[in-house]
């Protein structure tokens, strides 16, 4: 049922509902907890997350994937950034304070080097990995999954796994290095170099 | 292992690129083959750390995002819990009984228990607060909120019976049934709206029947039932209502997340109307609509579209599919439906009343719209067409006027004869230019054949009028600056301009050729095409300058 990452946004341009649903459920959290960083308030929030929502549903299919590293997410930032800005525009903040401050968060979010936009792409990656380990079930088996959850999740040890899934030892270095192959390989051109190294 | 032996042992850097999935997929099974013959390897495997980024961030993402869901085996203190009755995007509602007082509930307990954020448990609360301040047999009642174990959980009275959502059952239903069910609803709504409380998300699910219904739908005993005093449907789920006392500011929330079908046009995130009590009044004529068709208003299998036709379309009208409706119902229904606030009913409570005179067969008091109404209502959906008929209607009654009354010698023969002829050939052209405008197929064409037929006719009508330099010409430059209300693509403004000095290029033409005691002189010429070309410039960047601001 689930897609990847990839076709999961391919699909959301031909604006079948199933897709938007499951884009939203991923995506909605990701904007709404971003947002709730900013001094605004609840009401605002809600607001601003539907916008960008909508819009990202809106022009979805004018977003081509170059196939470089995090194109998706710049869109996505930037989209946010704009939404964000008119939104000040528009209403302006109960107090100066606000203002100022907001002001500045905006601004280190339109520049792609400052932290808000690293702390961004990192939220970003998150639900993107979220979305990969939901996709695990259609490449392996539960038990294979299961190995991966206890042996690199969880953190116990190779052999203790082993004995806990009835397995020899090489059956869970083996899981864990398909599982996150296959991890890898689905998160490409969608994560951060960095992630990726 | 015996078999190790004869087999070359990875080396250690190849051994940790396979182990965090580096490798590909030949190198990979390699390894893999040789990892089961070879104990030395595994050996060296198990003390290898992972702790890259990339791996990191799949450990701390799936230990954030382990879903402490309700354990089934959930125990809330003074309550059995029977079974799940749904779940939604904040909680899961269990079928319950209250060990005190021996009565069933339903239990409503936010999903992820002890982890759920302050703002859903914020909502619930404000939820628990909103259904307190309703009194009213048709709305649910909330009998505790309480918190146990750090789930905060909501205890509702238990409808033992379906949603409206199973009776509707895609079906039409009688139109007497179907306005009596409404007016219930009104009624209840109505009451809601004088405590300041907006619903914000009424639809069939949200609907249920205070009691079971039999499976043979809308019967006439059911109808009786609807005609008591008593409220037989009762109105849940105030999770998104909003009280109109404490929020200074009405919000579009997510009601847009789930079904768009019983929103409002104003419930649009960027609709310029505030989200108010008319907004459940639109949702309630939802409701009617299909009781009475069996079918939504709006329906396509894409959300855009049906978000397009929200804020663009009028429903067709329920007797064009069912032409058996009374026509003072589909009056009723079409007023709810209407795309500005103001337009609807005034109050919840006069909807309820206009369905009371209907029920008893009295003359309601909406009114159906007038041919005047109809007629600006047309041209606000036609722009296009209702314009440049107004248009060609005024110039050619102007042309009458001269041609009768101030018997203008050039109004009259050959001149009238073309202008006539071109007019009703541009109007009929035009009507099949207004068909490929509205399909997404035929758009572009429709935009480039509507702007070259307007360009023909106009030029046809002044080479009779013999006008390469009189005072009508500036038209072409209003043309080009009228494209951006027609296109706002660049490449529309050029080709008008272009098309604006073909136009006027055939007037010198046929002036050099045909006409020459004209006299055209060639400065002038120059100069108007050089006006053309400015003004199609100065468009374009208007144009470039508000999409900048637009999209900013």
């Amino acid at each position: 049922m689930h897609t990847t990452h990839y076709s999961l946004l391919t699909k959301l341009t031909d604006n079948h509902p199933q897709t938007w649903q499951e884009f939203s459920l991923v995506y909605k959290p990701m904007i709404s907890n971003w947002l709730k960083s900013y001094p605004l308030q609840a009401a605002d929030i809600e607001d601003l997350t539907q916008e960008i929502m909508l819009f990202v549903l809106e022009n979805g299919d004018s977003f081509e994937h170059n196939g470089r590293i995090g194109a998706f997410r710049n869109w996505l930032r930037s989209v946010t950034f704009n939404i964000c800005r008119n939104y000040l525009r528009k209403t302006k903040p109960q107090t100066h304070e606000n203002l100022t401050h907001l002001t500045l968060l905006l601004e280190q979010l339109e520049d792609p080097q400052s932290n808000q936009s690293y702390l961004f792409n990192l939220a970003h990656d998150r639900v993107i990995v979220q979305i990969l380990l939901k996709n695990l079930v259609e490449h392996f088996q539960a038990e294979t999954i299961e190995i991966f959850k206890l042996h690199v999740i969880d953190e116990m040890s190779a052999a203790d796994t082993a004995v806990k899934m009835n397995v020899s030892v090489a059956s869970v270095h083996v899981a864990k290095s398909r599982v996150l192959r296959r991890l890898r390989q689905d998160a490409e051109g969608w994560l951060d170099e960095l992630h990726l190294v | 292992m015996h078999a190790s032996f004869l087999l070359k042992h990875p080396s250690s850097e190849k051994l940790h690129q396979f182990v965090l999935g580096k490798l590909n997929d030949a190198d990979s099974n390699d390894i893999e083959t040789h990892l089961y013959q070879c104990d030395t390897c595994i050996h060296k495997l198990n003390s290898v750390e992972i702790g890259d980024a990339f791996t990191c961030l799949v450990r701390e993402q799936h230990v954030e995002n382990t879903e402490p869901v309700i354990n089934p085996a959930i125990h809330i203190e003074g309550y059995e819990i029977l079974s799940e009755l749904g779940r939604g995007g904040m909680g899961v509602v269990y079928k319950a009984i209250d060990l005190r007082l021996k009565r069933p509930v339903a239990l409503k307990v936010i999903l992820n228990g002890e982890h759920a954020n302050s703002e859903q448990r914020e909502r619930l609360r404000q939820e628990a607060e909103t259904i307190a301040t309703l009194q009213h047999l048709g709305i649910v009642q909330i009998y505790e909120i309480g918190e146990h174990q750090g789930h905060l959980y909501l205890a509702l009275e238990l409808l033992d019976a379906q949603g409206l959502q199973t009776v509707m059952n895609n079906a039409p239903h009688p139109a007497k049934w179907s306005a009596a069910l409404i007016h219930q609803l009104a009624e209840i709504i109505a009451y809601s709206h004088q405590n300041g409380i907006i619903h914000r998300d009424l639809k069939p699910e949200n609907i249920l029947f205070s009691h079971p219904l039999s499976n043979a739908s809308a019967s006439i005993a059911q109808f009786k039932a609807l005609k008591n005093a008593l409220p037989v449907v009762k109105i849940t789920d105030f999770g998104l209502a909003k009280c109109l006392s404490t929020d200074s500011q009405m919000t579009k929330t997510g009601v847009i997340l789930g079904t768009p079908h019983y929103m409002s046009p104003e419930q649009i995130p960027d609709s310029a109307e505030k989200v108010s009590f008319a907004s459940d009044i639109y949702a309630l004529g939802v409701l009617l609509y299909q009781l009475l068709t069996g079918r939504l208003p709006f329906v396509s299998g894409n959300i855009l579209q049906v978000l397009k036709m929200l804020r663009d379309d009028d429903p067709i009208a329920p007797r064009q599919h069912i032409p058996c409706i009374p026509p003072d119902l589909e009056t009723i229904c079409l007023k709810c439906l209407m795309k500005k606030p103001a337009d609807r009913y005034a109050s919840a409570q006069d909807l309820a009343d206009d369905l009371a005179l209907f029920l008893q067969d009295e003359p309601i008091r909406a009114k159906p719209l007038s041919r005047l109404q109809r007629m600006l209502k047309w041209a606000r959906h036609k722009p296009i067409l209702a314009s440049s008929y107004l248009i060609v209607l005024c110039l050619y009654s102007l042309h009458l006027f001269a041609m009768l009354v101030l018997n203008l010698a050039r109004h009259q023969g050959s001149f009238h004869t073309v202008l006539t002829f071109s007019a009703t050939v541009f109007l009929a052209l035009l009507y099949l230019i207004q068909k490929m405008l509205e399909s997404e197929k035929w758009q572009n064409l429709g935009q480039y054949s509507f702007m070259s037929l307007t360009m023909l006719a106009l030029t046809t009508v002044f080479i009779f009028d013999a006008a390469a330099q009189s005072v009508p010409i500036n038209v072409y430059m209003y043309l080009i600056m009228g494209t951006p209300l027609i296109s706002s693509r660049p490449k529309m403004i050029g080709f008008q301009t272009l098309l604006s000095i073909l136009g006027y290029g055939s007037l010198l033409g046929y002036a050099y050729w045909f006409k020459p005691d004209l006299q055209v002189s060639i400065e002038a010429a120059v100069f108007f095409v050089l006006n053309l070309v400015f003004t199609g410039i100065i468009t374009y960047l208007l144009v470039r300058r508000i999409s900048f601001f637009n999209s900013i």
